[in-house]
C-alpha cells in the first residue's frame, strides 16, 4: 500500500482517531476519512480502496464470517466486496450511504455463495482464538444462530453482533424499521428457546 | 397488533436498548408488577448480552494478508497494511525523511 495511509507526522490524525478519545469523535474523523477516500476513489485514485479497507475491511470480514459460518468463503466474500467496490468506483458518492451500501454488497455475496453451497457449514473451536471456555461458547452461540431461519439470523448478526443500528440494518436487508424489530423479536426469542437451560450457564 | 405483541416486542427493544430511558422506565415500572413480563426481559436480556459479548471470529495475519493479497493480485492495487497503531503511552518514533 502506499504510503499515503501510514501514520506519520505528515498526516497527524486523518488514517485514524487516536485511541483514548470519545467515540463520537472518532465516528467523526472517520466520515471526514471516509468522504476523502471516496471522493478520490471516485477520481480514479485506486489507492484510496486501501484506505476504504483499513476502515472496514474487518468489519465486512467478520459479517460475511457470520453468515457463512466458515473462513475461506468469508474472504473470498470480503475480497469480492472490495473488488466491487473498485469496479463501481465512478458511481460512488460520499452522501454518508457508504458503510449501508457495502454491507449490502457483501450481503448479496453471501447469500449467492449460501445458494451455491446449500449449507452453512458450522465453524469449529480451531477457527477461534482465546481460551477453550470462550470458544466453547462461542461455538455454541454459532451452532444456535445458525439453527434460526435466515430473515432471523440477519438481523441478529447486523444489529446484536456486528452494532449496526436499526435504521441502517433495515436499510441493508431492504425491510421497514418495525419490520426490523419484529424480526428482531422473534430471531432473539428462538435463540433462547434453542439455548433453554444452557443460557444461564453461558451468560 | 395485540396487547401481548406490544409487550413482548418492547421486552425484545428493553434487551437491545433500543427504548428511550423514559420508555425503558416506564416498561420496568410495569414488569415490576407482572413476573412473566419480567422473565422475559430477563431472558432476552441475557441473549443480547451473550450476542454482544461474542468478540467474533479472529481476523488475523492470514486471513486478512490473504484478502489483501487477491484484491492486489485482481486490480492491481497497492494494498499492504499499515503500521500498527502505537499502544497507550507508547510513543511514536517517526523517520524523518
Amino acid at each position: 500500500m502506499s504510503n499515503s495511509f501510514r501514520k506519520g507526522p505528515q498526516e497527524p490524525v486523518e488514517s485514524s482517531a487516536p485511541r483514548g478519545i470519545s467515540p463520537a469523535l472518532r465516528s467523526r474523523d472517520e466520515s471526514l476519512l471516509e468522504r476523502r477516500l471516496l471522493s478520490s476513489l471516485a477520481a480514479g485514485d485506486k489507492s484510496a480502496l486501501g484506505g476504504l479497507y483499513e476502515l472496514y475491511g474487518e468489519k465486512i470480514f467478520r459479517y460475511t464470517f457470520r453468515m457463512l459460518g466458515n473462513r475461506a468463503d468469508a474472504e473470498d466474500a470480503t475480497a469480492e466486496t472490495f473488488l466491487r467496490v473498485l469496479r463501481r468506483s465512478a458511481d460512488l458518492k460520499a452522501d454518508g450511504a457508504f458503510r449501508t451500501w457495502l454491507f449490502r454488497i457483501a450481503r448479496n455475496l453471501c447469500i449467492d455463495r449460501m445458494r451455491q453451497h446449500k449449507l452453512l457449514e458450522l465453524p469449529g473451536d480451531a477457527q477461534y482464538g482465546g481460551t477453550e471456555e470462550k470458544a466453547a461458547i462461542k461455538v455454541t452461540v454459532h451452532q444456535a444462530l445458525s439453527e434460526l431461519p435466515e430473515n432471523y439470523r440477519e438481523p441478529l448478526i447486523l444489529c446484536d453482533l456486528e452494532d449496526v443500528s436499526a435504521k441502517e440494518a433495515a436499510d441493508i436487508l431492504h425491510i421497514s424499521i418495525p419490520a426490523l424489530k419484529s424480526r428482531l423479536y422473534r430471531g432473539r426469542k428462538a435463540l433462547r428457546d434453542i439455548l433453554g437451560g444452557r443460557l444461564e450457564n453461558l451468560t | 397488533m395485540n396487547l401481548e405483541r406490544v409487550r413482548e416486542i418492547l421486552a425484545s427493544m428493553h434487551a437491545g436498548n433500543e427504548l428511550t430511558e423514559e420508555l425503558a422506565s416506564e416498561l420496568m415500572a410495569a414488569a415490576a408488577a407482572d413476573p412473566a413480563l419480567m422473565q422475559e426481559i430477563k431472558e432476552l436480556e441475557q441473549v443480547c448480552e451473550l450476542l454482544r459479548t461474542d468478540p467474533g471470529p479472529y481476523f488475523g495475519d492470514g486471513s486478512d494478508l490473504r484478502i489483501r493479497a487477491r484484491i492486489q493480485e485482481e486490480e492491481g492495487v497497492p494494498m499492504s497494511p499499515s503500521e500498527p497503531e502505537p499502544a497507550p503511552g507508547q510513543l511514536s518514533l517517526f523517520l524523518q525523511t
